[in-house]
């Protein structure tokens, strides 16, 4: 616990320290990092209509601050953060397939097949649409969208080369340009 | 019919792109912007933070070494 203390000595509040340490990391991030911060706020929102960057930010902050999720010694806040984040539109998510916000059109779910669309439907339109969005940010750069595939396939980097034939070096490059389309994404201004 | 879980999928996605954005270094942020255009969405960024701290000026006029006005209300916090 950490004590803050009035001129004259008498204290005024008692935090607990990882708290602390929390608001003064956040505070110390840099340009760059809260680039980042956006980027993965806005990916994290990605396809979630009901959902902004920004709310799901400002909501993570204040559960760290809040300490109802302890940061892990080691994390860079960042990664913290970014996790809280993911909780957070994941039980948006939940609880808007439960309070029947999400309502699927027979016509949508069969296109998509499986058993999981026939025994969940809702679930699986809003995971489709959501990967579709995601796969939007990659329109155009074939290779990005190959690699994008097999990540969602949960494929190593070797494995997503040998399947699409692509070099190492083709692999790096595209990873790189990636990146750069996270970030451009991050910067853009709108909630969408 | 193949048994498809998009919502597998999408999280092991989100989960590699995440990797991809932490992963950038300082000068790959740099690389896709003009600063004015960083310094913009870092302002934002500040903003959000400020509003959860509860200060009206911009996070940056937070003295950081006090406990913001949000862990007043919180149940971590015990006062004097």
């Amino acid at each position: 616990m950490e004590r803050f203390t009035e001129g004259s000595g008498r204290p005024i509040v008692t935090v607990d320290n990882t708290t602390v340490d929390v608001a003064r990391a956040i505070h110390a991030l840099s340009s760059a990092d809260l680039v980042r911060l956006k980027a993965l706020a806005r990916l994290w929102t990605r396809g979630q209509d009901a959902l902004g960057w920004s709310d799901v930010l400002h909501e993570a902050i204040a559960r760290a601050l809040g300490g109802a999720r302890r940061w892990p010694p080691g994390v860079p806040i960042v990664a913290f953060l970014s996790g809280i984040m993911r909780s957070i539109c994941e039980d948006h998510w939940r609880r808007a397939r439960r309070e029947g916000q999400l309502i699927a059109r027979e016509e949508d779910v069969a296109d998509l097949g499986g058993e999981d669309a026939a025994s969940d439907p809702e679930r699986t339109l809003a995971a489709a649409q959501a990967l579709a969005a995601v796969n939007d940010l990659f329109a155009g750069d074939a290779v990005a969208l190959m690699v994008i595939a097999g990540l969602a396939d949960g494929l190593s980097p070797p494995e997503i080369c040998r399947l699409y034939g692509l070099t190492d070096r083709d692999y790096d490059t595209t990873r790189r340009r990636m990146r750069r389309a996270l970030l451009r994404h991050g910067l853009a201004g709108s909630e969408t | 019919m193949t048994r498809w879980r998009p919502h597998i999928d999408l999280a092991r996605l989100l989960g590699a792109l995440e990797g991809e954005v932490l992963a950038a270094s300082d000068d790959a942020v740099r690389l896709v912007a003009a600063p004015r255009e960083i310094a913009a969405a870092a302002a934002e960024v500040r903003q959000v933070i400020a509003a959860v701290l509860g200060d009206p000026d911009g996070a940056g006029g937070v003295d950081p070494r006090l406990p913001p006005a949000a862990f007043l209300r919180e149940h971590r916090v015990r006062q004097h």
